[in-house]
């Protein structure tokens, strides 16, 4: 069992954030294992403990587990528990880079769709850039 | 016994005078989940879950409770099985301390300190008259009298209703620490379908007495998709199957739809365009299969 | 050492006012057995009458009912359940209960005074029902046969078993008035009181079993409905009298039927619970 909560670690999970219930989770623990808070090796609550913990159902923690572990994020062990991937912390990472292209590919295609040319795509970004660092 | 299945009905049916038929219902609530029922007022919901106790007779069909035959093995299902509904009245007995004295003896396995932990957590007094107790809290000391004793499978009709937020909080909390433990199971029927999206595993759909969807969550938010689209006019679209019509002015069409029996593309094939596909809520689900 | 002589009621009551005290004394050399019994059954249903009177609004008080509860457990071999459904029942319904004991001990002349508390327990058990008790014993682990079994011995035998001082007192008033008995002795009489009340209570309980209007009734529901009505107004000529005559012995035999009867019909209360 991890010693500490992992509720205090990831955002709060609500059906009024964006993102449905186990996508929520998967965020959440995706970013806090990218960030260190959750090291690697480290072991994570059973999906019981942790439908409790964050207050919801069981099959929601389950589906987070099984899509963190088909991303090579973490890994279970019959008997043993569920812990963060050796190389959790840089496929975390991995995933989020992934995720930042595609998000990124999106608003392109957007923008172009809009009308706007390559140079003023590049002003619009870098401007966002400046305005939410 | 050690099965998977908490509660099975099997072709269950109950004639209520000519007009009300419920059934034949087949259903299963496996252990280690939490099972919510939800259907519309007069679906036959209450009646299915006053089956399992012998609060009626069965006219057809077999409920087994942890492997045990409803009547058959009466005792041994009782001695498993906790229920929770609002027509339940311990107005004779007084006091809270009285009806917790008198159903705590005929469990042997209830649990004093957790009991009154529970009544910390839910609010409730053990010195007040339970005549004068408002309905939130007479259900708060049936919820009470049914958690102490840590029961196998617990039964609730209704136990949200009455229930402030904190309630409500404090319920599923439990709730969820009880199906921590995998050979128990929690069967709880709702009115409140966004409680039961969040903390039920899965779900049952009594509409007029019958079972018109059933499985996991999951399993069925992915089976159902909100759809938006520009058709053509005539009505050759909305006869497809599993096909359930939302909204419609003029060619836009706002559906739900079955994946199950009608692919998304079979309504390109059938002329329509600008498809914008969505998720859909438990509660847009239930109204759009109740109608 | 005297044997007693075969009817010494009657010679008790038969000695002349004359020469009292020679007469007295002798009587009392040879029948202090019968007056020895007959002064103890009075202190008894005088005691046990404000007894049971003190045990019902002190022992059954809440307070003090877990005591109650362990005495209970140790005194009565009853399966656990029904001792705990019994003293739940007692212990909601104490104050009616006491109330129709001490109109018992008043009607206790009368030769039937268990009647009264089974007539207040069999309405107590009807309130209960209609008060959702019903649905709360259905979801406590008690099987059916216990439920039934608790109901029928509430109503057919606790009411009398509850006035038996009363019925002790009656039996020893009625048998001091009598000029002329043929009773045997006290005790003859008091089964005879006992048996009456048995059999009184147990057509009672017929009567409300069997004339529930839940159920639909069938033409065998019928025939039995109307059996129990003539078993009861039967019951009702018993004469205390002193002569058992024929009718009296085939009365009393009936009253033992119905008491069996009513033990073999007590699953039909479970009717009223569709």
């Amino acid at each position: 069992m991890a010693p500490k909560s992992i509720k205090l670690l990831i955002p709060a999970i609500s059906p009024a954030a964006t993102g449905a219930l186990y996508e929520q989770i998967v965020t959440g623990l995706k970013r806090a294992v990218s960030e260190g808070r959750i090291k690697s090796g480290e072991a994570l609550p059973s999906f019981r403990q942790l439908a409790e913990e964050l207050m919801v159902s069981v099959i929601t923690v389950k589906r987070a587990y099984e899509e963190l572990e088909r991303e090579g994020i973490i890994y279970r062990r019959q008997g043993l528990g569920t812990f963060v991937a050796e190389r959790g912390q840089d496929r975390s990472c991995e995933a989020k880079l992934d995720q930042a292209k595609a998000l990124l590919k999106a608003a392109a295609k957007e923008a172009v769709e809009a009308g706007l040319k390559p140079a003023e795509i590049r002003r619009m970004f870098l401007e966002t850039l400046n305005e939410s660092l | 016994m050690n099965p998977t299945s908490a509660i099975k009905f099997s072709s269950v049916e109950k004639q209520r005078y000519p007009k009300f038929t419920l059934g034949p219902v087949t259903l299963n609530v496996p252990t280690g989940a939490i099972y919510g029922l939800i259907g519309p007022n007069g679906a036959g919901k209450t009646t299915l879950m006053n089956l399992i106790f012998g609060m009626s007779a069965v006219n057809a069909g077999a409920i087994e409770v942890c492997g045990y035959d409803h009547q058959l093995d009466e005792v041994a299902v009782k001695q498993r099985t906790a229920y929770v509904g609002p027509e339940l009245n311990f107005d004779t007995w007084g006091s809270v301390e009285n009806a917790i004295r008198f159903v705590s003896g005929f469990y042997p396995s209830w649990d004093d300190g957790y009991c009154s932990q529970l009544m910390e957590k839910l609010k409730l007094s053990k010195n007040k008259l339970i005549q004068k107790l408002s309905f939130g809290s007479r259900i708060k000391l049936s919820l009470i009298l049914a958690l102490s004793w840590r029961p196998q499978v617990l039964v609730l009709d209704e136990p949200t209703t009455g229930l402030d937020a904190h309630g409500k909080q404090a319920l599923f909390s439990e709730l969820l620490s009880v199906v921590k433990d995998e050979s128990r199971a929690v069967f709880i029927s709702s009115h409140q379908i966004s409680d039961l999206e969040r903390f039920a595993d899965h779900i049952g759909i009594l509409h007029k007495g019958r079972m018109i969807a059933e499985g996991m969550i999951v399993d069925l938010l992915e089976r159902f998709i909100r759809v938006g689209f520009v058709g053509v006019s005539g009505d050759a679209i909305s006869r497809l199957p599993g096909m359930f019509v939302q909204q419609r002015e003029g060619n836009q069409w706002r559906v739900v739809l079955d994946t199950k029996h009608c692919a998304l593309a079979s309504l390109t094939e059938h002329g329509a365009r600008d498809v914008q596909s969505g998720p859909i809520t438990l509660e847009e689900l239930f109204i759009v299969l109740t109608k | 050492m005297c044997s007693p002589a075969p009817s010494p009621l009657k010679n008790c009551l038969s000695f002349l006012p004359n020469n009292m005290k020679l007469l007295s004394l002798d009587f009392c050399r040879r029948y202090w057995r019968t007056m020895a019994l007959a002064i103890f059954l009075f202190l008894l249903s005088a005691i046990s009458n404000l007894g049971i009177i003190f045990a019902m609004v002190f022992l059954f008080r809440p307070d003090v009912r877990s005591g109650l509860a362990e005495v209970m457990r140790i005194i009565l071999p009853l399966p656990n359940n029904v001792k705990l459904l019994l003293l739940d029942f007692c212990s909601r319904w104490w104050k009616a209960l006491t109330i129709s004991v001490i109109f018992s001990a008043l009607t206790a002349a009368s030769g039937n005074p268990g009647m009264f508390p089974a007539v207040v327990i069999l309405f107590l058990l009807r309130r209960d029902a209609r008060n959702g008790v019903a649905k709360v014993m259905r979801t406590l682990p008690i099987s059916s046969s216990e439920r039934d079994r608790m109901i029928w011995f509430m109503v057919v035998l606790a009411g009398t078993i509850l006035a038996i001082p009363a019925v002790m007192y009656g039996t020893w008033i009625y048998s001091r008035n009598q000029t002329t008995i043929s009773i045997p002795d006290v005790w003859f009489g008091l089964f005879l009181a006992v048996l009456r009340s048995f059999g009184l209570a147990a057509a009672f309980f017929l009567c409300f079993v069997l004339g529930s209007d839940v159920r639909p009734v069938q033409f065998a529901e019928r025939l039995r409905k109307i059996l129990v009505w003539v078993i009861f107004f039967v019951q009702l000529t018993y004469h205390v009298s002193p002569k058992l005559e024929t009718w009296d012995v085939l009365n009393y035999i009936l009253m033992s039927l119905t008491v069996i009867l009513s033990f073999c019909w007590r699953h039909k209360i479970r009717s009223d619970i569709s």
